[in-house]
């Protein structure tokens, strides 16, 4: 009961277990490169072509991936991707990427009705995110061994965007495509050791269960959609 | 019901299940799915094997070393703003999960799957004081509703058939019945999406803690675990202590086994990466981040050399999938929120060597779990030294002992061996059944006990040697 009273106390008790457990020994930090010689023994294989080897593991997961050389094809395609749906509510990231490929301009040509957040508080923009059909943002990496992507909250990019619209769509440079997550993670720990955002996540697929059955099915509470643009 | 459940209780909870049809069929199905999905994902690497062995060192480094990692972990974790406590037992993690919401005047939870809430009893705590906390993983929402606890470390509602699922959407819910996983999915998103947006707190787990970020990991397929750190003002993680791994390349790798050896997957839909509370100028996410460093009986593994490597233990499932026993009997009849092999290792330490010494022998010493193992733990060495401690702490049947002392005085000696075999080859004649099995107290009911042959080996190999 001590305990709990006293937090600090359960922090003390726990590292004098741990000590009784272990030794003093326990309390010494392995230097970093007793890390990295375990690391240094595995050799990886990397895919020649990291751009198919991507968007085959995107539709694997569930999701769907497209290629664009050049802002028109990007263009057209999005015409055609909104065409199928309704006066379509857009959430979009203020993003730098998404300006210079112009995809807003884009959006309010074909009749979308683009969500404004700015200003608002969390509340407001859960709400807008929920009333919202697609959300739009970006991605700072992918992965050619599974086909994720590594997405980040800023002050552009909201968590709501890629979580209650049913649709996710973020966009990914071609150039930050990486074999795996490993090749990545010196970048990663930089990100996280360095003014970390709050949050991360790695997107790979659509929000899905297999609780019934092993049944596989898209949607459960997250989008029913995941797509990225690879520019 | 889930309180009925406890491991002393095994070999009832085992009779009670092993007869079930559907049971065994959805078992079946479930851990052959599992498998094959695995062996095709794993098939990626041709280092798997060395992926292991790599694994396991990073988690004996940090195991070996686990007040240094620990005292960098929190260290990080504090300066990035999330708020530490450590709890020494599962009722003190609990009570501060309702300090914590009490202080916020905190009313709906919404909450993630995990293991260590499990553990904690944190549900019944939070309901007996008047707070509604909701499972929000579709498999999980299935089981609070048939308030039932996990079968599966990984699948929490494993052992349920699409028709019982059906019926209970129907007789809890309202909904008309269907047993169509697209439509019950369906249901279970509208009633949970409204409850994401109208909690005020967000309870999850830690799959991961990065030592050398103070970053905490959550790895999940629905979504739901985004949405409950996301949207409440408040997020409370509750963490295993051993959960750590020393820096972002050794949690690639341990990302890269674990949705494998978990669900067959490359990666799952959702790996969170949570750093802290809401920085300046994000939209939104909350404005709270909590973390719970739980004991609860870790370092009593940790104490013991034979079971400290069980501590390496990501939470997988796969050992569960792979076991022959389990696959038999499901989760619910281990008794305890821990089931299959590691469970049979841990539970004895958690719950105290009396409620959990009929765990260990729950196990054909295969050693399957040990080989699937992601981390390499040695699980049936464990089981055997978990044998070995109840033995010597004369938990076991005084008859057990007695006819192990015969089992011994017969093998030891070949005359003696052949006479016990003659002698057991006639008793087994003389009480045989027609389909070739024998009835004996306390064995046959859960298992098939075949009689011995007419024959010894020996017997046989002398009559071709005439031939």
């Amino acid at each position: 009961m001590l305990s709990k009273r006293d937090p600090m106390s359960a922090r003390k008790d726990i590292f004098s277990k741990i000590e009784s457990a272990l030794g003093s020994n326990a309390n010494a930090r392995p230097d970093k490169n007793a890390v990295d010689a375990i690391h240094a023994k595995l050799g990886w294989t990397v895919p020649t072509d990291l751009r198919a080897a991507f968007i085959q593991r995107v539709e694997e997961s569930g999701g769907e991936a497209y290629h664009f050389s050049n802002t028109q094809e990007l263009h057209a395609w999005l015409a055609d991707f909104l065409k199928d749906i309704d006066s379509p509510r857009v959430m979009l990231a203020a993003h730098d990427m998404l300006n210079e490929l112009d995809v807003h301009s884009q959006l309010q040509q074909y009749g979308c009705e683009i969500g404004e957040t700015t200003g608002l508080d969390s509340a407001a923009i859960t709400n807008i995110a929920e009333q919202s059909h697609i959300g739009i943002g970006t991605a700072s990496a992918g992965f050619a061994d599974c086909g994720a992507v590594l997405t980040t909250v800023s002050p552009q990019e909201s968590r709501a965007l890629s979580l209650l619209p049913d649709t996710h769509i973020v966009f990914l440079r071609e150039s930050d495509l990486y074999p795996s997550m490993t090749e990545f993670s010196n970048t990663l720990q930089t990100q996280l050791t360095n003014n970390p955002a709050s949050s991360y996540t790695f997107v790979g697929g659509p929000s899905k269960t297999a609780d019934i059955e092993k049944t596989l099915v898209q949607g459960v509470h997250g989008p029913r959609r995941f797509v990225v643009c690879l520019i | 019901m889930a309180s009925e459940l406890r491991p002393s209780q095994f070999k009832k909870l085992v009779e009670e299940r092993i007869h079930n049809p559907v049971l065994r069929n959805n078992l079946a199905r479930a851990t052959s799915t599992s498998l094959k999905k695995r062996a095709t994902v794993v098939a990626d690497f041709d280092n798997w094997e060395e992926m292991r062995s790599a694994a396991h060192d990073i988690k004996k480094l940090v195991i070996n070393h686990l007040s240094a990692y620990l005292d960098q972990f929190v260290g990080q974790a504090e300066a990035n703003g999330i708020k530490v406590h450590f709890a020494n037992t599962g009722g003190d993690a609990a009570s501060q999960v309702l300090d914590i919401i009490k202080a916020h005047d905190g009313k709906y939870v919404v909450k993630s799957k995990s293991m260590a809430t499990e553990e904690i009893h944190l549900n019944h705590v939070l309901e007996e004081n008047g707070i509604e906390s909701l499972e929000t993983d579709l498999g999980e929402y299935i089981i609070q509703l048939k308030d039932e606890i996990p079968s599966h470390i990984t699948a929490p509602a494993l052992h349920l058939s699409r028709q019982e699922i059906g019926k209970l959407f129907q007789e809890k819910l309202g909904i008309e019945y269907s047993e169509n996983p697209e439509e019950l999915t369906a249901v279970a998103r509208d009633i949970l999406r409204q409850k994401f947006l109208d909690a005020d707190i967000g309870i999850s787990g830690v799959n991961f803690g990065v030592a050398d970020s103070g970053a905490i990991c959550i790895v999940e397929n629905e979504g739901n675990a985004r949405l409950s750190v996301s949207l409440p003002k408040v997020h409370i993680a509750v963490m295993g202590m051993e959960k750590l791994v020393p820096d972002a390349q050794s949690l690639a790798l341990l990302l890269k086994m674990l949705a494998r050896s978990a669900t067959g997957q490359r990666i799952t839909s959702y790996t969170n990466l949570i750093t802290g509370p809401r920085r300046d100028g994000e939209p939104d996410g909350p404005e709270e981040v909590h973390l719970i460093i739980l004991d609860n009986g870790r370092t009593d593994l940790l104490k013991d050399p034979e079971l400290r490597e069980s501590l390496y233990c990501i939470r997988c499932g796969a050992c569960l999938n792979i076991c022959p026993v389990y696959q038999t009997i499901g989760g619910h009849s281990y008794g305890t929120h821990y089931p299959g092999p590691i469970g049979s290792v841990i539970t004895p330490v958690f719950d105290g060597l009396e409620e959990g010494k009929k765990l260990p022998f729950a196990s054909s010493l295969c050693g399957s779990c040990t080989e699937i193992c992601p981390v390499k733990i040695p699980l049936h060495h464990m089981l055997l030294h978990q044998r070995k401690r109840i033995v010597e702490s004369k938990l076991n049947k005084r008859w057990e002992k007695i006819a192990f002392r015969f089992w011994h005085l017969f093998m030891m000696n070949p005359t003696r061996y052949r006479i016990a075999g003659k002698f057991g080859r006639f008793f087994s004649e003389l009480l045989s059944k027609e389909d070739g099995s024998i009835n004996a107290p306390g064995w046959s009911k859960t298992r098939y006990f075949p009689a011995m042959p007419k024959k010894s080996f020996k017997e046989l190999y002398r009559e071709r040697e005439h031939e």
